[in-house]
């Protein structure tokens, strides 16, 4: 997704970049004069000899024939598979699925580990004791239950096959457990990007590629948070965003025991608002990410008045809150409080209406997911998103004007 | 205030589409069979996200023109050697860096003066053209090498981080890092040029 400074950037340089075509289709036409006046007396180019090209090939052959295929077909690692929870484990096989090297990543994947050889063992006998020691270790339980498979294998078939059949048979193995399974699968295919990053963070290559995804779908997501955080975590975030990235298969849905509850936060924010339920209309809890702690954000409206509120997944504090309605404004942060509006507002309402009438649609075509006053730069502006189908938009509307001060698109 | 300018989001996609990588691998091919078509289909097709990449790198309009120039000549004699990957931008862009780089050690050899390029600024005569230079002008200077380099490819070619990131031999993570920085300080740029 483009940010709107991008687009004027770019519109510019495309209006300023100089027509140089004549220029170069005048030096080919020279060029190619002058290389047709060599052409006449230089000779033809020599190519390179045929008998060198078949004494190489014919090398190739001994080797592998005197080299023995039975070590080449068995040693070589044809499919890699990491395991992430949050102990991270590498494994790599050969063509017949039997493991080569087990190697762990962190250190929770040493205790679960402990001493297991695995090596020649069959690939599921292998993922159903790793999967075994997690759960006796406490690393898989009702608090989190969500594991990451990544597959990488040359052949993008036999790597979708592969990962297919993890992803099933660890969610057999979770059920076998009494644990309802959460299981985010991919395969990957080397990158350097993603290695270097994973280097960086000290995490997985499978964690890395995934985090990246992650970031390309919701650039407010930051990979510095998102590394440290537990797989369990990260897919309660994709949950929440109701979209998994490009080439992620995420089936069940991750444990949040480990936080309050939506039950729980509801009653945290009524209270704070001096609200009662009946009064209320919910239309957003979810979670997020505020500066790489786990957070809800609610979003709920009582006698024409907006409420947001962003509560502390763990602990139930309330980091941030905002109310606003069309007869009063204001805006409240717990942490750092706003000076409050010197110019009346158009209200939210109206800032919808200038986004929808900016966008070309109408209220009954689009689903807002987000309506709220900000300030930016010192300026008070409602941000607006919302989706028609697919297409997300998100505006920034000047809360005093009612001007449209960004308009973004990602489809 | 000619800076702000705002987008409807039916310009905000064609814009988008328009910089998409879209280009063509074919039209690689027929070059190398010495097509002139192609070239100019080519040319039409990428000559903002080359020129704006040299730009930012040159940060001089008369080199980056220079520039744009020798490397449609480079695509031209180097065409049969392309081999298809699926990334005939991220090739077109390595050697609009190539070109580049050995621009600016030409430079450094010739101790450019700077104050060409602010003069080249100023002879223009049509407003409109001087407003985007100005808006250019401004963006650019506001960054740091690395980070015009990220921003305007990030605009222009179409590239995810990833492959920028391949593209200028960076970390991933230092190149969303940077161009996170890039727009913050961007914004603030055009921000004051109002």
């Amino acid at each position: 997704m483009k940010k709107q400074v991008e687009i004027r950037l770019a519109d510019a340089i495309e209006k300023e970049t100089p027509d140089v075509l004549p220029r170069i289709l005048q030096r080919i036409a020279e060029k190619r004069e002058t290389q047709e006046a060599q052409h006449v007396v230089a000779p033809a180019v020599k190519k390179r000899s045929p008998l060198r090209a078949w004494a190489v090939a014919a090398a190739a052959v001994l080797v592998l024939a005197l080299g023995g295929t039975y070590t080449y077909r068995n040693l070589t690692p044809d499919s890699s598979i990491a395991l992430d929870v949050n102990p991270s484990i590498l494994l790599t096989v050969n063509r017949q699925e039997r493991v080569l090297s087990v190697t762990p990543q962190n250190a929770d994947a040493e205790v679960v580990l402990d001493g297991m050889d695995l090596k020649n063992v069959d690939l599921d006998v292998a993922v159903n004791a790793l999967i075994g020691s997690m759960l006796k270790n406490g690393y898989i339980s009702e608090l989190a239950n969500s594991v990451l498979i990544s597959v990488e294998n040359s052949d993008p078939a036999k790597a979708a096959q592969l990962q297919e059949h993890l992803a099933q048979s660890v969610g057999e193995l979770l059920r076998a457990n009494n644990l309802a399974p959460s299981v985010l699968s991919q395969t990957v295919t080397e990158d350097e990007a993603v290695k270097a990053l994973a280097e960086e963070y000290g995490i997985s290559e499978g964690k890395a590629s995934l985090i990246y995804k992650l970031v390309e779908l919701d650039a407010t997501l930051t990979v510095d948070h998102l590394a440290k955080l537990q797989v369990n975590d990260i897919k309660l975030l994709i949950e929440a965003r109701q979209e998994t990235p490009a080439g992620v298969s995420a089936e069940g849905t991750a444990s949040s025991a480990a936080y309050l509850g939506t039950d729980a936060v509801k009653e945290i924010a009524l209270a704070d608002a001096g609200l009662d339920a009946a009064e209320t209309t919910f239309y957003e809890i979810s979670f997020d990410l505020d500066d790489g702690q786990m957070v809800y954000e609610l979003e709920f409206m009582s006698a024409g008045t907006e409420y947001e509120y962003e509560i502390d997944a763990a602990s139930g504090a309330i980091l941030q809150k905002e109310q606003k309605g069309n007869a009063k404004e204001q805006t409240k942060n717990t942490t750092a409080p706003t000076a409050p509006a010197t110019s009346p507002l158009i209200g939210v309402e109206s800032a919808k209406d200038c986004a929808l009438k900016d966008a070309g649609l109408s209220a009954s075509e689009v689903t807002f997911s987000k309506a709220k006053l900000d300030e930016e730069d010192g300026v008070q502006v409602y941000e607006i998103e919302f989706r028609m189908g697919k297409i997300k938009y998100e505006y920034k509307i000047d809360a005093a004007t009612g001007a449209v001060l960004e308009a973004e698109q990602d489809d | 205030m000619f800076l702000m300018t705002t987008v409807s989001a039916e310009e905000t996609k064609r814009r988008t589409r328009a910089h998409a990588q879209n280009v063509d691998e074919n039209l690689i091919l027929r070059i190398s069979s010495g097509d002139t078509e192609a070239l100019e289909a080519l040319y039409m097709q990428t000559k903002s996200a080359v020129f704006g990449f040299t730009l930012s790198i040159l940060h001089n309009w008369q080199n980056a023109e220079d520039v744009l120039q020798d490397v449609y000549l480079r695509i031209w004699d180097a065409a049969a050697s392309y081999h298809p990957q699926g990334k005939p931008m991220a090739w077109i862009l390595t050697i609009t860096r190539n070109l580049s780089l050995m621009k600016l050690r030409d430079r450094e050899r010739q101790h450019f003066s700077l104050i060409e390029q602010v003069d080249s600024l100023t002879d223009e005569d049509v407003i409109d053209d001087r407003l985007n230079r100005v808006l250019i002008q401004t963006a650019l200077d506001a960054l740091a090498e690395e980070e015009r380099e990220i921003v305007v490819l990030h605009a222009l070619s179409g590239l995810k981080h990833r492959e920028i990131a391949d593209l200028l031999a960076l970390p991933l993570s230092t190149v969303l890092s940077k161009y996170r920085r890039a727009l913050a300080k961007l914004k603030l740029a055009l921000k004051e040029g109002e």
